[in-house]
């Protein structure tokens, strides 16, 4: 059960790999369409008067500085990121984990000539260029030029050459909120109590890391709707495979009951992971625990 | 039992570093919606401190956490506060000089020898096409278009040829002349150097076709006897020029020989590290090509003095030459 996005490893300077996720397909295109657009507006707006001063050869520059200079200017000056990236929380980052140079941004966005505008322009007015040619060149030729220019669709990564050129990888980094912890009776509102449930060691060695898992999950939605029933099955299913002995639990106490069957058991994992180093044995023994029916 | 033995070992792992997380967190913030210097130099100096000390605590948590909301937490912020501390500390402008003074002929010296490679790949074309034009004048149609011509063809009189090569434009149209120039010629530069990325094959076509052009249009002038005069017209701007598009046909045949021959890595290895160094390479050749259009679009239409226009040529020669060869070495 894996619900992220493919990833991509990146190893700090500090030896430690942070986990990204790699921008989809979409977003990359969205991304440059909104940039294009802002080139585009740019152009227009600015334009007019440059040509009105300096003349035409004020737009060819112009122009120029637009097409080559945006995206090389915007992601040195803003960490990797243009105002389309931005939008979707994207930014360029290096492969290898060291920090981004003028040359690295400079080789990425110059090969989009050859892989994006040369195959749009060829495919757009083919006429232009393969006029004289038998269909079979010209079927190549397509194929080809497709192939260039849907690349990042054929790998996992969403990688366009110019990526592999450079070495920089395209990623997602959006925030993420820090829920309150589950096992932490003192955080939040409730005042810190004893505990009203004792379980026995025995019976905390039967689930492991992924029930624990599916546990969290199920408390942090105990308030939407179905959350009550899923609790009262949830907890019929726990009784019923640890053996408690200490009787029914009511609707009212299950909430309880598995918040702090919960804490005990992640207490007794993390002591077995901190213990685990050590004793490697001790550790697959619970990792290999027999999964609930 | 007492309260703190029935939590487990992460409860009190996350009281002790919370309070870190979220300073961090704070920074984070502020510096994803403006800019690094928004933040002032007290934050910019926790900045790291508290970096590294969230990356320690997710290298832990990750080996004895079994919390996913914290651990998903500790990730990205390790990931996003990683993206702000890294961030590239210098502005175009800032890189410049370093640029031009030691990174742009360091990078050209990397690869010395595509560079011999891809002059010799031009000087192969236009030989070839003015052995081909010398010998019959009709050949001259098969290098060069109409567009590409514009009246310098074997059809146009001497008188006609010599004009092309002293033409004056009017005052105002100069500026506009040298930044087609530019614009035009950064294009081929540019995707001469992309065209790496396909094996190679496409640089090396299109250096020997630059050569032909150039090949069969001195051929038709020297069949002329406007031999002199026409160097005087191509080499002012063409030293600069040509050598910025050898420049950026060698960084495109460095790249392609990294994608059909890895070398000693893995191929993803040895392109990212060929590219960064080529990314250099070109941009330093479409700066060239930026002088070389100001040079043929303004200098080359105002002075018509033969003498200054070879010496002109020859200072920019010398002036390349030493640059490429000396600049940015490292005293021994």
């Amino acid at each position: 059960m894996n619900y992220a996005r493919p990833q991509v490893t990146i190893v700090a300077p500090e030896g430690v790999p942070l986990r990204f996720g790699a921008a989809a397909a979409s977003e990359r295109i969205v991304a440059f369409g909104l940039d294009v657009a802002i080139q585009a507006t740019v152009m227009l707006l600015l334009g007019l008067p440059i040509a009105f001063v300096f003349g035409a050869g004020g737009v060819m520059l112009l122009w120029f500085l637009l097409r080559h200079g945006y995206f090389v200017w915007f992601e040195t000056r803003r960490n990797g990121a243009t105002p389309g990236k931005k939008r979707f929380h994207l930014r360029v980052v290096r492969a290898d984990g060291g920090p981004l140079t003028t040359g690295i941004l400079v080789a990425r966005n110059l090969s989009r000539e050859v892989e994006c505008f040369l195959p749009m322009v060829m495919l757009l007015a083919p006429e232009q260029w393969f006029d004289d040619h038998t269909g079979l060149v010209r079927a190549f030729a397509a194929v080809w030029l497709l192939l260039l220019l849907f690349f990042p669709l054929f790998n996992v990564q969403r990688l366009r050459l110019g990526d592999l050129l450079a070495g920089t990888r395209v990623v997602v980094s959006p925030p993420s909120e820090l829920l309150r912890d589950l096992a932490d009776g003192r955080a939040g509102s409730e005042p810190a109590k004893a505990a009203r449930f004792v379980f026995q060691e025995a019976q905390l060695s039967i689930y492991g890391e992924h029930e624990l898992h599916v546990l969290e999950d199920l408390l942090r939605k105990a308030r939407a709707p179905g959350g009550a029933a899923a609790l009262a099955a949830v907890t019929a299913k726990i009784t019923v495979r640890i053996g408690w002995q200490g009787g029914e639990i009511p609707p009212a106490e299950q909430l309880l009951f598995l918040r702090e069957f919960y804490a005990a058991q992640r207490r007794h994992l993390e002591h077995a992971m901190l213990l685990g180093r050590r004793r490697q044995r001790k550790k697959a023994a619970v990792r290999s625990a027999p999964p609930p029916r | 039992m007492s309260e703190r033995q029935n939590h487990p070992w992460s409860v009190q792992f996350r009281r002790e570093r919370e309070a870190t997380w979220r300073e961090l967190e704070g920074l984070v913030e502020r510096a994803e919606k403006n800019q690094l210097d928004s933040l002032g130099a007290e934050a910019l100096a926790r900045l790291p401190v508290l970096y590294r000390a969230t990356v320690s605590s997710l290298s832990v948590a990750r080996a004895s956490v079994l919390d996913t909301s914290l651990l998903e937490y500790l990730e990205t912020l390790a990931a996003r506060a990683y993206l702000i501390v890294y961030a590239p500390k210098r502005t175009l402008f800032e890189a410049l000089a370093p640029f031009l003074g030691r990174g742009f002929p360091a990078a050209v010296r990397s690869i010395g020898w595509h560079v011999a490679v891809a002059a010799a790949l031009l000087l192969l074309g236009g030989a070839l096409a003015f052995a081909l034009v010398r010998a019959d004048a009709e050949n001259y149609y098969l290098f060069v278009d109409a567009g590409m011509a514009q009246g310098r063809d074997p059809t146009a009189s001497t008188e006609e040829l010599r004009e092309t090569l002293f033409s004056e434009h009017g005052e105002d149209g100069l500026m506009t002349f040298a930044m087609m120039l530019f614009t035009h010629n950064s294009g081929v530069g540019i995707l001469t150097f992309g065209l790496g990325l396909l094996f190679g094959l496409p640089v090396v076509l299109l250096l020997v076709y630059n050569g032909m052009l150039i090949g069969a249009m001195t051929a038709l002038f020297h069949e002329r006897g406007l031999a002199i005069e026409w160097w005087s017209w191509i080499l002012p701007h063409g030293v600069t020029e040509l050598t910025a598009i050898v420049l950026c046909g060698a960084a495109g045949l460095a790249i392609g020989q990294r994608v059909v021959f890895p070398g000693r890595h893995a191929r993803s290895h040895e392109l990212a590290e060929r590219g960064r160094a080529m990314g250099a390479v070109v941009a330093g050749a479409v700066l060239m090509l930026l002088l070389a259009g100001f040079v043929e679009g303004v200098f080359r239409q105002v002075v018509h003095d033969l003498s200054v226009r070879y010496g002109m040529a020859a200072g920019f020669g010398l002036a390349w030459l030493a640059y490429f060869v000396r600049a940015g070495r490292r005293p021994r």
